[in-house]
């Protein structure tokens, strides 16, 4: 098996480098790549991505390690590999994390409990949300930063500054003790974190498992960190991270999270080639079955002969 | 029934045009700004809201998204696709045409013709491109538009050269090769199933764009069969039942270009047809038959 770890930064390569590691230690073939050593191409034979010469479609699997300034340019790159080469998220379920108002919006609609959310892209807009929540409010910008605020003065300042085209979200605040992070790595949860002012082992609720796994589940993600809120007696999802930190979940656990992962990558990676295998056989015999009937060699006019 | 028109602030002539049309043919037909709209949900329900009017009451929307709102369009409509209310491109169309390599990708996939194209964030492996490709070139920013953003490069030296100044845009730069033509391009307008206005223009004198907002000329244009089949297999491949699709006419024909805010001046001044009254019949027609 042929795996590609596709970074965007130095710590994305650093992290790359790591799982590259394991899963050569499994017996794999793995190659950490440079997102911008990429190219891509498009013609009117098909569209094909390339690094270093070596066509990203040859690759068994691809893992990505997405961060949000490259996001447009990772979803080009799996939207052409998608149908040739197991990518580590579905090409239609990336585009969710396009925005936070979105992939919220999908938990919420998977019964995964979301507090209202409301969403705008202009300072005019604004102001109405402003009269619907009233303060104080959280803001969350695209780039992740969440900013609470108090009062109006603070708000016109910030709003007055954003450029056009910019979704913000806004929400009431709560105001938790703390947060709950897990890493669920293929069909189990493998940590699970509080993190208050320092980050300690949690002793998991079945709720958050059952969560956890639920939203893996439903992004068809080889790995995802999600984070939680507690709110009434239960567990908010706050935020889903496609690259989670998988270094530090290693350090507060002490798990080998890294052989995890490569284990994980090896075993997602061959079951979902399988799949692929079967629907391309599937796809070409439906194929040969409607050219067949096209000519006259099966179908109804076969049988009155 | 009534319909929810969604535009820009400033109601140019596409969006008068497709108020007076739409007004003709639903019962109630209100502009909404997007830049004024603001989406609101919870695990219950989601509205689109405008002054506290939740616009996912409407029958149909007619998304009208500029550039400068690309990203919380493509929300807008995500939204409403959710709701299943009747839009006439999907919300990944809107994502696709703003970004013109992504267009590409989803017309190659489709087998649809297009130019040789070449991206890549790192300007050293598109330099290694521009060592072996045939001049001269173009160079397109990702995010241009209205023939914005398009240069021509006779060497890699020039080639070079623009790339150094296009770099003030912070967008990604892509290269494209050049189909040679005399500076006209076809632009078809595509609804539903149908071809229903084309026309050709034609790029002013000393300039090789042939955009209308770039002092392009338009007249009317019969398209043939193949053109009208590139049309159709563009617009489709891109979701879209409301498209302007531009191609480059000649021996070998290719698209280089799908349009999900295209101006209607040109092509109905061009054609004499009343293009806005057919995109409002069509959303009609979705309306009625969901």
């Amino acid at each position: 098996m042929k795996v590609g770890i596709i970074y965007f930064s130095k710590r994305g390569r650093e992290e790359a480098e790591r799982i590259c590691n394991a899963v050569k230690e499994e017996g794999e073939e793995c190659f950490p790549i440079d997102a911008k050593t990429i190219l891509l191409y498009a013609g009117e034979d098909d569209a094909a991505a390339f690094s270093q010469e070596n066509g990203l479609r040859s690759f068994d699997s691809l893992v990505f390690l997405p961060e949000e300034e490259y996001f447009e340019f990772a979803y080009m790159i799996i939207k052409i590999v998608y149908d040739y080469t197991v990518t580590s998220i579905p090409c239609e379920k990336f585009r969710l994390f396009f925005n936070r108002a979105l992939i919220q919006r999908f938990l919420a609609s998977h019964k995964l409990s979301v507090r209202k959310v409301y969403a705008f892209s202009e300072a005019t807009a604004a102001n109405f949300v402003l009269k619907e929540l009233k303060l104080p409010v959280i803001l969350q910008f695209p780039d992740g930063r969440r900013i609470p605020i108090k009062s109006e003065d603070t708000f016109t300042e910030l709003i007055s500054g954003i450029k056009r085209d910019t979704v913000i979200t806004a929400e009431k605040p709560l105001k938790p003790e703390f947060l709950v992070w897990t890493l669920v790595i293929g069909d189990e949860v493998i940590a699970c974190e509080k993190k208050g002012e320092s980050i300690s082992p949690f002793n998991t609720p079945s709720e958050i498992i059952e969560k956890s796994l639920k939203v893996s589940s439903l992004l068809s993600t080889f790995f995802c960190q999600v984070n939680f809120i507690p709110y009434r007696n239960s567990f908010l999802v706050n935020e889903v991270r496609l690259f989670p930190d998988f270094a530090l979940f290693e350090k507060i656990t002490g798990k080998n999270v890294y052989k995890i992962l490569a284990s994980s990558i090896i075993s997602k990676a061959k079951e979902r080639k399988k799949e692929m295998i079967k629907r391309s056989i599937s796809q070409s015999i439906n194929g040969i079955k409607r050219w067949l009937l096209e000519i006259g060699i099966i179908g109804p006019r076969r049988e009155k002969i | 029934m009534k319909l929810a028109l969604l535009g820009p602030e400033e109601r140019r002539y596409s969006e008068l045009r497709l108020l007076k049309e739409a007004k003709k043919v639903f019962e109630t037909v209100t502009y909404f700004p997007i830049s004024k709209l603001v989406l609101e949900f919870d695990e219950k329900e989601v509205k689109i809201l405008y002054r506290g009017k939740n616009i996912l009451e409407y029958d149909a929307l007619l998304p009208r998204i500029p550039k400068s709102y690309m990203k919380f369009g493509y929300l807008l409509l995500c939204f409403a696709r959710e709701q299943k209310i009747p839009i006439p491109i999907s919300p990944e169309s809107v994502l696709y045409t703003h970004n013109k390599f992504l267009t590409l990708i989803a017309l190659a996939q489709a087998n649809v013709p297009i130019p040789k194209t070449y991206l890549s964030l790192k300007r050293a492996t598109l330099e290694k491109i521009l060592e072996n490709i045939k001049y001269p070139v173009v160079l397109k920013l990702l995010y241009g538009c209205a023939g914005k953003g398009v240069m021509f490069a006779d060497s890699k030296q020039s080639a070079i050269s623009i790339m150094d100044m296009l770099e003030a845009f912070k967008q990604p730069v892509f290269v494209e090769e050049f189909i040679k033509n005399p500076g006209e391009d076809i632009r078809a307008f595509v609804i539903g199933e149908e071809l229903v206005a084309c026309m050709k223009r034609k790029a002013k004198k000393g300039e090789r764009r042939a955009n209308i907002a770039a002092g392009g000329v338009g007249e009317k244009y019969e398209a043939g069969d193949e053109e009208r089949d590139l049309a159709l297999r563009a617009a489709k491949a891109l979701g879209m039942k409301v498209a302007a699709v531009d191609i480059l006419p000649g021996k070998k024909k290719y698209v280089i270009e799908v349009n999900v805010y295209p101006g209607l001046k040109g092509i109905e001044n061009a054609t004499g047809i009343n293009v806005a009254r057919k995109i409002v019949e069509k959303v009609y027609e979705l309306a009625t038959s969901v």
